[in-house]
């Protein structure tokens, strides 16, 4: 007879859904063979582990609520073809030209910014099963992937755990870029520049709303760099300001109907609040930036 | 049919993508436990990912539903660092002591006797890492385990740290090597005559420190009768040990390994 014990049976042994002859067999085995004591003593014990973390991450309602009544009154969905001109910086340029200095390591993020730094809010409006528009898909993965981007950067791996999960989600369920999934599923701290830059690339394409994803990634590095206060990012000679006048010009070429204009004041209001220095580092500017990101990736 | 890749709708590579987040969460568990830096922990945690998505997905695709999925991929996903260290760790096997005192006391032992890391150090790694043991108690740990080679080359100070300070020290470690392992063969011997389940019982609780009530739960068992089972069972193997010549504080050792000293 063998000494080893097929994974499933293991694990039917842990559920407790083995036949009491078969319990019986398997337990006689691992009772005489060393080798499979051992893989048994370690597959319950990670069993117990995980069962004792709670899964997933939770959005705060005392967060979300408030920014979604802000983006219920103030804010217009509008379709972003303003930014699908070509030429927009790359997620991955934006990210390390915010220069976020987030820390190194795992957990830094979440220590630099708040244990609750990644929680998007838009999972409250609506459930993760529910059907979303291309157009949010897009916002949502380019705040995702700005959000992966800089674990990287701070070889954050367990915070990039969460949200290369979220984006994964998100891209799975996409029509067209649900074959990327597992390209990011795979995504790890030791990917390199060029890699992140032609998956976000192919992303970018196949969820067929580029200039939204673009949206996302913005809002979602400026909003981190608040958090960081890394003022530079919002300097008149910053990362964050030429990109953003790029897409206020963009906002321009809009038809000019109430929606263009509700957006085009946001982010007139953005543009001066940086360009004057008072918007640097303020809750102000990351309550809008969240508010502006959440009213599209809603919809 | 199980095994085939219609028994898994809606396709492997749907159910991967979809168990992700459980894998991520099995892969920390996994880190965390093994007191992984966060490189190690990522460098194994692309390699299990990798390891689940080859040959088309043949991991999900041999799945038949007998557990549930979660349960399977923790069994799965063991067993892959298990194959991961080994392959990593080449020819280093730790001691029959360390694998006794758990994944902790085995990274320990690595540390120090195969990486060549003071003991100082060593400590300081897997606190520095999360591990919730004192620095007091991982010592305790340390010197629980059979002095060995230092198997890479190391400094001097490393060395002297990790090695005992005198020819006397050292014939007292020998003595305790022998004595420890004369006893756990006694103790095999006395195991065979249990049933497998109640052998299973004693290495969980003895050996490897686990509550009575994980234990229940692990084996889907009662919780209140297994007390009273595991009691006559001490009893039966400390009489076993007694009457083989054991000393009791040897017995304490592997029948109370908590409070020995």
């Amino acid at each position: 007879m063998t000494d080893m014990v097929a994974p499933e049976t293991l694990a039917a042994l842990l559920d407790g859904t083995l036949p009491p002859d078969e319990r019986a067999r398997v337990l006689a085995i691992i009772a005489r063979s060393p080798e499979a004591y051992e893989g048994f003593a370690e597959a319950a014990a990670v069993h117990r582990q995980v069962n004792a973390v709670p899964g997933g991450r939770r959005v705060s309602w005392r967060t979300a609520l408030p920014l979604l009544a802000a983006a219920a009154v103030g804010v217009v969905l509008l379709v972003p073809r303003w930014i699908a001109a070509r030429g927009t910086a790359d997620v991955v340029t934006l990210v390390q030209a915010a220069d976020l200095e987030l820390g190194r390591g795992p957990d830094a993020v979440g220590r630099r910014l708040g244990a609750t730094w990644s929680e998007a809010g838009w999972s409250v409006l609506r459930g993760a099963e529910s059907p979303l528009s291309e157009r949010a898909r897009a916002v949502r993965a380019g705040v995702r992937v700005a959000d992966i981007e800089a674990c990287v950067t701070s070889g954050d791996s367990l915070a990039l755990t969460g949200v290369r999960s979220e984006l994964v989600r998100l891209v799975r369920d996409s029509p067209l870029a649900a074959a990327l999934a597992v390209q990011y599923a795979t995504l790890g701290l030791g990917s390199t520049l060029a890699e992140r830059r032609e998956l976000n690339g192919q992303l970018r394409t196949l969820l067929g709303s580029p200039g939204s994803m673009e949206l996302g990634a913005w809002l979602e590095t400026a909003r981190l760099a608040g958090l960081a206060n890394r003022r530079e990012f919002f300097a008149t000679n910053g990362a964050g300001l030429p990109s953003l006048r790029q897409i206020r010009r963009a906002i321009g070429t809009l038809p000019a109907d109430a929606m263009a204009t509700s957006l085009i004041q946001d982010v007139d209001a953005l543009v001066d609040g940086m360009s004057s220095g008072r918007f640097a580092a303020s809750p102000l500017l990351t309550d809008s930036l969240t508010r502006i990101a959440l009213a599209h990736a809603a919809d | 049919m199980p095994g085939t890749a219609d028994s898994v709708p809606p396709g492997p590579e749907a159910v991967f993508l979809a168990q992700l987040p459980t894998i991520d969460r099995i892969l920390a568990v996994i880190a965390r436990r093994h007191a992984l830096d966060a490189a190690e922990g990522e460098e194994f945690g692309a390699w299990a990912r990798a390891r689940l998505i080859e040959d088309e997905y043949a991991v999900f695709r041999k799945f038949g539903s007998r557990s549930s999925l979660a349960t399977y991929l923790t069994v799965v996903i063991a067993n892959l660092f298990r194959d991961y260290r080994n392959a990593n760790w080449g020819r280093w096997r730790p001691s029959a002591v360390a694998r006794r005192l758990g994944p902790i006391a085995l990274r320990l032992e690595t540390l120090v006797y195969r990486d060549g890391y003071a003991p100082r150090e060593a400590v300081a790694m897997l606190r520095s890492r999360g591990v919730a043991e004192t620095e007091s108690g991982l010592r305790r740990l340390l010197a629980r385990m059979p002095a060995r080679p230092v198997s890479k080359a190391v400094s001097l100070d490393s060395i002297a740290e990790a090695a005992p300070q005198s020819a006397d020290s050292s014939l007292w470690a020998a003595e305790a090597t022998r004595v420890r392992e004369a006893t756990e063969t006694i103790l095999h011997r006395l195991l065979e005559t249990l049933p497998s389940e109640d052998q299973v019982i004693v290495r969980m609780h003895f050996w490897d420190g686990v509550s009575i009530a994980d234990i229940a739960r692990t084996l889907h068992t009662e919780q209140r009768p297994l007390y009273r089972r595991l009691e006559a069972i001490r009893a039966l193997l400390k009489n076993g040990l007694e009457q083989s010549g054991i000393g009791r504080s040897q017995v304490a050792d592997v029948l109370d390994p908590e409070t020995a000293t």
